[in-house]
């Protein structure tokens, strides 16, 4: 603004009252005015651009959350078939301030039975202390701090050390830099919302997740905690399993189903299946393939089918599945991917004296849950038919070559119920017209009788197609892995268990089926570790 | 110049004379008019851009909460209450997922049935309302704030194959908590508000949603859309459609569904 004020003087001529100026007080006036209007407008609206700052760092906290989970999984994860093995990597894992934390942490030997410290339970419950990773730097490339307090307990849900079913509880508090000064937000909701720590820990329980070092965020600072119940992926999770093709039997009674050994309401005598069309058959027998499509060749599938890929969301049909005229279309999906890694192989430094097996000998176990007896019979030893198991406690057969069952009187498997029996087979495997952990002197358990295909590569490093199956009718109690087996089965092969391999196909009539013990799912080696139930602690 | 001159000039200072008067008058008038509407619509323009910003807050909040519940959720519902009311026993849940064969129903709109949106009036339509009822897990031992341990959570337990939360009146699992969110008048308020209900206890959390609307789209890889979207009432806002202000979060659900 520019004013001129033009004073004309002539002699001793008084000033004249009508020309004063007012324009200094008029622009302060207009000034004062103006600023109050902005201060108005400022006071008002930078709040509100703070919270979006707030909004945003909690935002960042509850990835930084996830990013500790997602270490602890990475962890986990690296660490099977057994995260508890001396061998294992836990690196910067600690179990107090100052002392690393190693695979037994973690092992069942270290875990206590809490059943009865105010947990609600209805089974024992063993679990280990803590273990911490502490103050991990998540920072984002955008540079605004962000870091992870994590905690991972070990629980061990059964006091049967058989069964590998080591879960994590993993804790995870991620907390980012608040940009900005330490001011509430405007609307109470906000606060109760996102509860941010502005001059001091919001969550006094937080302390809990940072028993090591404090975090070096400063305040004010976003904190989010998220719990995530991590359960390991054993083998025999579905009833079939395959890498490639899948194709159901399609002769009339043929079917696929579920029971539980476990549970006398859901299993027949001892846990044995309790035969087709009773009342106690479950409906979790789940096939899957890494495939696109399965022909399920109008068998009933009482359980879930998936397939990795191939279905058209955009259509009502499952081009998925093939001739699914009896499987419930609301149990058809496709966005199945669980490749199968090899078995792992124990390397025992010896083996034990074989029986004469050619006589019907029986091969010992070894009397105890906390040992086993190792047996191997080699290429050069006689073929291997019938097998027969004595005692109790544990027991691995090695057979690094064929195993046919042949037919007749002593086309047979006997595992006592005392028994658990672990069988690592390299070459072709053929159960004729066996009856494999089915007979009399048999506990007809899946789980008692675990059967590895192992990979046998050729001498180029290719590993060879390897086969599983009958030409007869089998009955089978036993879960097999074999992720380089193809399977080929008749329609009379009776399978109560679990089938994991390359690919499978049932031809021929015959009123078989496969029976998925759901007991199964906490046997044999842990594939993996995935999430359980995931839970965001708002409260804390 | 010279004294007399000076002298006249001086005498005609004492009063302005008619013309001056209406002229100044005149002038007056319009300047303060001019500032008179400048004054009001900045007010307007104050007001309506403190009502942007809260319903750009209310409408963030409201995504986050619901994206936070959605998130770790287990079973997933849109329930219709015909009376508007979320006790009552003639409501129906459906479960909500995404139906390739139905595409108009995998967006729901989050609406009290009593509530106008044209009018902007509470009882002066009469239709079904829709909530968002979820459920997530059992975590907690108590869901009353006032309890001391309202923020503590349960003990794990074992199914003997499992590990699982266990219920905080000591026997068995803990059973699944209900979360509805819904809208509807709130009397504290004055205004239509967004409700979320754990465990039957309430708590508003947006106020002064007359002109907020929430969507829920079902997504064919099985996440969720959470829009929220208001009409700023700006002067020159123009029609509701090409004015609106929209914000959503895509959110993948964590735990598998059991319903």
């Amino acid at each position: 603004m520019t004013n001129t004020l033009t004073f004309h003087f002539t002699g001793a001529e008084p000033r004249r009252p009508c020309e004063r100026a007012s324009t200094t007080v008029t622009a302060l006036i207009t000034v004062v005015v103006l600023a109050a209007a902005a201060a108005s407008v400022l006071r008002t609206a930078l709040p509100r651009y703070h919270v979006t700052h707030q909004t945003a760092s909690w935002q960042e906290a509850r990835l930084a959350a996830e990013a500790g989970v997602d270490l602890a999984l990475e962890r986990l994860n690296k660490n099977v078939p057994e995260p508890s093995a001396d061998t294992t990597d836990w690196v910067g894992w600690k179990t107090n301030a100052t002392t690393a934390a190693t695979g037994s942490s973690l092992a069942r030997s270290n875990a206590t039975d809490i059943t009865g410290q105010g947990s609600p339970t209805s089974s024992s419950l063993f679990g280990t202390p803590p273990i911490y990773y502490d103050n991990i730097d998540v920072s984002t490339y955008s540079g605004m701090l962000a870091s992870a307090d994590i905690q991972m307990r070990a629980f061990y849900p059964g006091a049967d050390p058989y069964k590998v079913n080591p879960w994590f509880q993993i804790r995870s508090m991620g907390t980012t830099a608040v940009p900005g000064p330490k001011r509430a937000a405007p609307d109470r909701m906000d606060g109760a919302l996102r509860r941010l720590s502005l001059k001091a820990p919001m969550r006094g329980t937080l302390a809990a997740n940072d028993v090591l070092t404090p975090t070096t965020i400063p305040f004010p600072n976003a904190s989010r905690i998220v719990e995530v119940i991590a359960r390991p992926i054993a083998p025999f999770a579905k009833a079939i399993l395959t890498q490639g093709s899948l194709t159901l039997g399609g002769s009339t009674g043929w079917e696929v189903n579920s029971y539980d050994s476990d549970d006398p309401n859901k299993s027949g005598t001892g846990g044995t299946y309790p035969g087709d069309g009773d009342s106690k058959i479950q409906s979790n027998g789940d096939i899957a393939t890494n495939s696109s499509v399965i022909d399920a060749n109008l068998a009933p599938v009482l359980g879930t089918v998936s397939t990795n890929g191939g279905d058209d969301a955009s259509t009502t049909a499952h081009e998925n599945v093939l001739n699914a005229g009896n499987v419930d279309p609301n149990k058809i999906f496709s966005d199945y991917n669980e490749p199968l890694p090899p078995p792992p192989v124990p390397t025992p430094s010896s083996y034990r004296l074989n029986p004469d097996y050619t006589t019907e000998q029986a091969f010992a176990a070894s009397g105890s849950s906390s040992s086993v007896y190792n047996y191997r019979i080699t290429a050069s030893d006689p073929p291997i038919h019938c097998i027969k198991v004595t005692g109790s406690g544990r027991i691995n057969i090695f057979i690094d070559t064929d195993w046919d069952i042949l037919s007749g009187t002593k086309a047979y498997v006997e595992i006592p119920p005392t028994v658990k029996a672990t069988m690592y087979v390299k070459g072709n495997i053929a159960f004729a017209n066996g009856q494999v952990n089915t007979t009399d002197a048999s506990s007809k358990v899946p789980g008692n009788l675990v059967i590895y295909g192992v990979p046998d590569p050729n001498v180029d490093g290719s590993l060879p197609a390897r086969t599983i199956g009958s030409g007869g009718s089998p009955i089978i109690a036993a879960a097999f892995y074999g992720p380089s087996y193809r399977a080929d089965f008749r329609g009379t092969a009776e399978w109560a268990g679990s089938v994991a391999c390359y690919s499978y196909t049932v031809g021929g009539g015959g009123s078989g089926g496969v029976h998925f013990d759901e007991a199964l799912g906490a046997v044999g080696f842990i594939k993996r570790f995935e999430v359980s139930s995931y839970f965001e602690d708002s409260r804390q | 110049m010279n004294g007399k001159v000076n002298e006249r000039q001086t005498n005609s200072v004492g009063g302005f004379s008619l013309a001056e008067l209406l002229v100044s008058l005149g002038v007056t008038s319009l300047v303060m008019s001019a500032l008179m509407v400048g004054v009001v619509s900045l007010g307007k323009s104050f007001k309506a851009t403190e009502l942007y910003s809260k319903s750009n807050s209310a409408q963030i909040r409201l995504i986050d909460a619901m994206a936070m519940d959605l998130r770790r959720a287990v079973a997933i519902s849109i329930t219709t209450s015909p009376d508007s009311n979320p006790s009552s026993t003639s409501n129906t849940s459906t479960r909500f997922a995404y139906r390739a064969a139905n595409p108009a129903e995998n967006i729901k709109t989050i609406r009290d049935g009593t509530f106008d949106p044209v009018t902007l009036r509470v009882g002066g339509a009469s239709g079904p309302s829709t909530y968002l009822t979820l459920q997530i897990p059992g975590y907690y031992k108590s869901n009353v704030a006032s309890t001391a341990n309202y923020r503590q959570a349960t003990m794990l337990m074992s199914t003997g194959r499992t590990v699982c939360y266990g219920s905080s009146t000591g026997s068995g699992i803990a059973p699944y908590v209900t979360v509805q969110y819904r809208q509807g008048h709130v009397s504290k308020y004055g205004s239509q508000c967004y409700i979320r209900r754990e465990a039957g206890v309430d708590t508003v959390v947006a106020e002064l949603t007359e002109l907020i609307d929430v969507d829920i789209t079902a997504k064919s890889d099985g996440s969720f859309v959470v829009d929220a979207w208001f009409t700023p009432t700006f002067s020159n806002a123009g029609h509701k459609t090409t004015a609106r202000v929209t914000s959503s979060d895509r959110v993948m659900l964590r735990n598998p569904r059991t319903d």
